[in-house]
């Protein structure tokens, strides 16, 4: 019982980071580190409302992002099996000076060993 | 192989059945489906970026929908073992008559062997 708590303490501990990671790829346009995150598989559904698949959203991160400050809060992490979700909230400043925020779920899933970002779904304000 | 190819039809096809359960759930407010087809730890992040656990989305479904016409379409159903994720799209009629659509993630997981919806994101536009 001991051992599986501190199993799962490592689990959030490892999408902690790698949500860390994911937004900072967010922030700097870092198409390689996203390269190690997301899963083949990978879909995202964009404020926009289009459902892009990992090479899609590949292209929209290569571009200089039009935002600072992105920082996610009230990050929320679940782990079920080899299942992760994340519920969390964003803040940023538009290039224009002014204040947005938004909020996703990134949904995360453990395979041989590694997790890996399956789907996302983000919208902004 | 060929077993592995029949049980992932039928997951699919439980699955479409429970979106479409889902859908029409929320067209007509039935509460009493919800609460058979959500986890207990559901969590669902509303359009407007409210993240509601199962409790308070039962009390938003019980009210009456004030949108008519509401359609999922583009149903797109991935099985990764014993979870699921569903993104799709939706159209609406608002209150003051004007077409609308929408976007949604839902996640399911396998347990004792029913599928049950763990988290949902909800966007407009």
């Amino acid at each position: 019982m001991e051992a599986r708590k501190l199993d799962q303490d490592a689990e959030i501990a490892a999408l902690k980071q790698l949500n860390r990671d994911y937004i900072a790829s967010a922030q700097n346009s870092d198409v390689r580190r996203y390269l190690g995150i997301l899963a083949e598989d990978f879909m995202s559904t964009n404020p926009d409302g289009s459902l892009a698949d990992r090479t899609a959203f590949l292209e929209r991160i290569a571009r200089p992002a039009a935002y600072s400050n992105l920082k996610a809060h009230d990050v929320r992490i679940r782990v079920m099996g080899d299942l992760g979700i994340i519920h969390a909230r964003t803040t940023f400043t538009k290039d224009n000076g002014q204040a947005g925020a938004g909020w996703y779920t990134d949904v995360y899933a453990r395979r041989q060993g590694r997790w890996l970002a399956v789907a996302a779904h983000y919208v902004v304000r | 192989m060929q077993a592995t190819t029949v049980a992932n039809n039928a997951d699919t096809d439980a699955l479409r059945k429970l979106n479409d359960d889902y859908i029409h759930a929320v067209r007509t407010s039935d509460a009493r489906r919800f609460r058979e087809i959500l986890a207990e730890d559901f969590l669902n992040t509303n359009p407007d970026g409210s993240l509601l656990d199962k409790a308070g989305f039962l009390e938003q479904i019980a009210r009456p929908l004030a949108l008519s016409n509401f359609e999922a379409h583009d149903v797109r159903i991935r099985v990764l073992g014993d979870a699921a994720i569903i993104h799709g799209r939706t159209s609406y009629t608002k209150p003051d008559g004007q077409a609308a659509s929408g976007r949604y993630t839902d996640i399911w997981v396998r347990s004792d062997g029913r599928w049950l919806a763990v988290a949902a994101q909800v966007s407009r536009g």
